[in-house]
């Protein structure tokens, strides 16, 4: 007991203590199933508007769901950093949305439109400063370390150069309209950087817990990359340019791997530490949609783990995690129903497709 | 015009001779128009078969589309897809049907992308989507192919039924219009041909009878 | 005349009161700052959270209690200066190590239980005992120290 590990727990024990108390805020198997079982989309926006998703449905237009979503997000997200000690642990969940607001800014460079309709509201930087930066107009200089290194990447993979020390050039962008670019290899540098920033971050709040679900997340993308190369038959070097480094499979592995028929893949996997994932989807594995199931279950896995190992833990950044993981899920679950009962989709199919806890 | 004409052996002949022509050409447009006829109901029950696959392939793969839109947001699915990376290039020949000019479409390179760089086909990284937009975009470039060819048969369903149309309005116009002129005229010359000789053969027995008379 | 026993005694005081102060005073900090996360959220859990933030608070009692004992033994309270052989002195400064140290440490730790009942509090509001139970557990021990530096006090001639 340091003097370090007093402040942690003092920091954190509020923060943790409120994060308990919201846990309670999540939907439960209680209303998921009402909303299944509801008939019209008024219906369920009126069950919604019973929970914390009150402001999220009010003033939305009842068919714009993803409004709605989002809405919620920026909610939960204001909502945590007002107590979160360490506000790099809210930063983990933002950054998918400058990640996502980078692809659609440098994609709408390369086709000369500006993207709009695209941008996400989430990220930690504005999307307009993305924007900003990807047209060269300002430098990477303002922006957080894990905003400039996707930027960077994004840069130098289009050949536009790091700028900030180059005055805004425009012939190089033009150059850019007229040539093709690989969004495919561009989304697989700015993927890595995003997990690299990833990796750092957690590094840098130094939970080994969160560590640990980095790297499993990281696996499980992974591996569901490795079946889509492999089922695509994009070649090793899509595989090479898609594989993610901060995991504990190994490149390698999956080189080898490549080859081979899946029943070695379910093999050589459930000799790894996910021996119970993977002998749950070995059953699936032959099946069309394996992948999408790998996917799903992988999410279910993934939720298990981090609800199970941050139950035990009250000072420290991991419930916090753990709740924002819970709150992602939730509001993936619901894009799930939402869009599926838009759309008319029976309920069996949407429920087979929730990955919460309810499912 | 037909009473317009002088009534004269020579025209006379002429005019049968158009006649024949005009009967054979009728039965001749009469055949074309049948078979025209016969090949446009064959491309329609093709058309019907081709539309009806490909509204379900179609339904199929906006299936799979709403099934990777229930895992992705749809400024996610929107970025993933925004910048294209294959481009279908197609040639349009011309085939000809019965002496109508029918498009073809030709997908220039389908068959090369499919071996080597099929993964072309996905604009997008792998870490960040999920594998159902994968599956969805599958059944739409599986669709692709099937709504080229139904677009060219199509057309030239469309291009033969113009083709029947203009067919059939001229052995109409040959049928109930030129023929029964012909005919018509024909007729008109024989009688009046006829009443000249008529004419003629009444003043040669006039004459005979003056002679006779004349005699007495 | 302050003689090196009296010393000795007094730095006893100071061993028991100090060290069981602060890790109480710490401890009550934790869980109330669980409590307040809690109350932010749910006014009407104030006063469960009370019966948790006073639990790790005993230590400091037990460790004044001890010190005030030693006191009154000496006659301090009396106000006259009492003369303590050296000998009497340094059994008072080791009576007081037990509730001194574990007071400090149980104190501390026991806020964190409390605290982690705080979050059992804000989820089932009605398994609060279970939480409290865990948290009286660390208490035990807390007891334990206070017998025995109470034992070794009684042991000490005056």
């Amino acid at each position: 007991m340091t003097t370090s590990d007093l402040q942690i727990g003092q920091s954190y024990a509020y923060a943790v203590a409120r994060i308990r108390q919201a846990e309670n805020g999540l939907l439960d198997r209680n209303r998921i199933a009402r909303i299944l079982d509801a008939s019209e989309m008024s219906e369920i926006l009126r069950i919604l508007g019973e929970t914390e998703y009150s402001w999220a449905v009010s003033d939305v237009a009842a068919t714009d769901y993803e409004a709605i979503l989002t809405r919620e997000l920026e909610r939960v997200f204001r909502y945590v950093s007002q107590f979160v000690p360490d506000l790099t642990v809210v930063d983990l969940f933002r950054m998918k949305y400058d990640l996502h607001n980078c692809k659609v800014a440098f994609r709408a460079l390369a086709l000369g439109v500006d993207g709009s309709g695209l941008w996400s509201p989430l990220g930690t930087v504005s999307a307009a400063e993305i924007w900003r930066a990807a047209t060269l107009e300002i430098g990477l200089d303002g922006f957080p370390k894990h905003a400039r290194d996707l930027l960077g990447a994004g840069l130098d993979h289009l050949q536009l150069g790091v700028s900030g020390d180059t005055p805004a050039d425009d012939s190089r962008l033009e150059q850019l309209a007229d040539r093709p670019i690989d969004p495919q290899a561009l989304d697989a540098v700015l993927d890595r950087a995003y997990f690299s920033s990833l990796d750092e971050a957690v590094y840098q709040i130094g939970s080994s817990l969160l560590t640990k679900l980095l790297r499993l997340r990281v696996d499980l993308v992974n591996m569901t990359a490795f079946l889509r190369c492999v089922r695509l038959r994009r070649g090793l070097a899509a595989l090479r340019s898609a594989f993610i480094p901060f995991g504990d499979l190994p490149l390698e592995l999956f080189e080898k791997l490549y080859n081979e028929p899946v029943e070695t893949f379910v093999r050589e996997m459930s000799m790894s530490m996910y021996d119970s994932l993977i002998s749950e989807w070995s059953a699936f594995s032959k099946r069309k949609d394996a992948v999408a199931i790998l996917e799903r279950l992988g999410r279910r896995y993934f939720t298990e783990m981090c609800s199970a190992s941050s139950a035990a833990v009250f000072f420290g950044p991991e419930p916090i995690a753990s709740y924002l993981i819970a709150k992602e899920n939730e509001i993936n679950d619901l894009r799930t129903i939402l869009v599926g009962k838009a759309n008319g989709l029976d309920t069996e199919s949407i429920r087979e497709r929730l990955s919460g806890a309810y499912a | 015009m037909e009473l317009r004409v002088s009534p004269t052996r020579m025209q006379l002949l002429q005019l049968k001779r158009k006649l024949a022509m005009a009967r054979r050409g009728h039965k001749l447009l009469k055949d074309k128009r049948d078979e025209l006829m016969r090949q446009f109901m064959e491309l329609v029950e093709s058309v019907r078969e081709l539309r009806l696959e490909v509204e379900g392939k179609l339904s199929r793969a906006m299936k799979d589309f709403l099934i990777a839109r229930m895992q992705m947001s749809s400024s996610e699915i929107g970025v993933s897809v925004l910048y294209p990376t294959r481009v279908l290039d197609f040639e349009v020949a011309e085939s000809s049907t019965m002496g109508v000019t029918v498009p073809q479409f030709n997908p220039s390179d389908e068959g090369d992308q499919a071996s080597g760089e099929s993964s072309e086909m996905y604009p997008y990284g792998l870490a960040m989507t999920s594998a159902e937009l994968d599956t969805a975009i599958d059944s739409l470039a599986s669709v692709m192919p099937l709504l080229l060819r139904l677009a060219e048969r199509e057309k030239s369903a469309e291009l033969l039924a113009e083709e029947i149309e203009r067919t059939r309005r001229r052995v109409n116009a040959l049928e109930y219009v030129l023929i029964p002129k012909l005919e018509e005229t024909i007729k008109f010359i024989t009688m009046k041909l006829e009443e000249v000789e008529r004419g003629n053969l009444t003043r040669l027995m006039k004459v005979k009878e003056m002679v006779r008379g004349g005699g007495v | 005349m302050v003689t090196t026993g009296l010393l000795l005694a007094l730095l006893g005081v100071a061993i028991a009161v100090i060290p069981a102060g602060i890790g109480s005073a710490i401890g009550v900090t934790i869980v109330g700052q669980a409590a307040a996360g809690v109350v932010t959220e749910d006014p009407s859990k104030f006063g469960k959270t009370l019966v948790l933030q006073v639990l790790p608070g005993t230590q400091g009692i037990y460790g004044f209690l001890i010190g005030f004992l030693i006191m009154q033994k000496l006659g301090l309270i009396g106000g006259v200066v009492p003369q303590v052989a050296t000998e009497t002195g340094l059994g008072f400064l080791l009576a007081s190590l037990p509730i001194g140290v574990v007071g400090l440490f149980s104190a501390v730790l026991q806020g964190r239980v409390a605290a982690a009942g705080v979050s059992i509090l804000a989820k089932r509001p009605d398994e609060l005992v279970k939480g409290m139970i865990y948290a009286v557990m660390v208490e035990f021990y807390a007891i334990l120290a206070l017998l025995a530096s109470f034992l070794a006090y009684n042991g000490v001639p005056m």
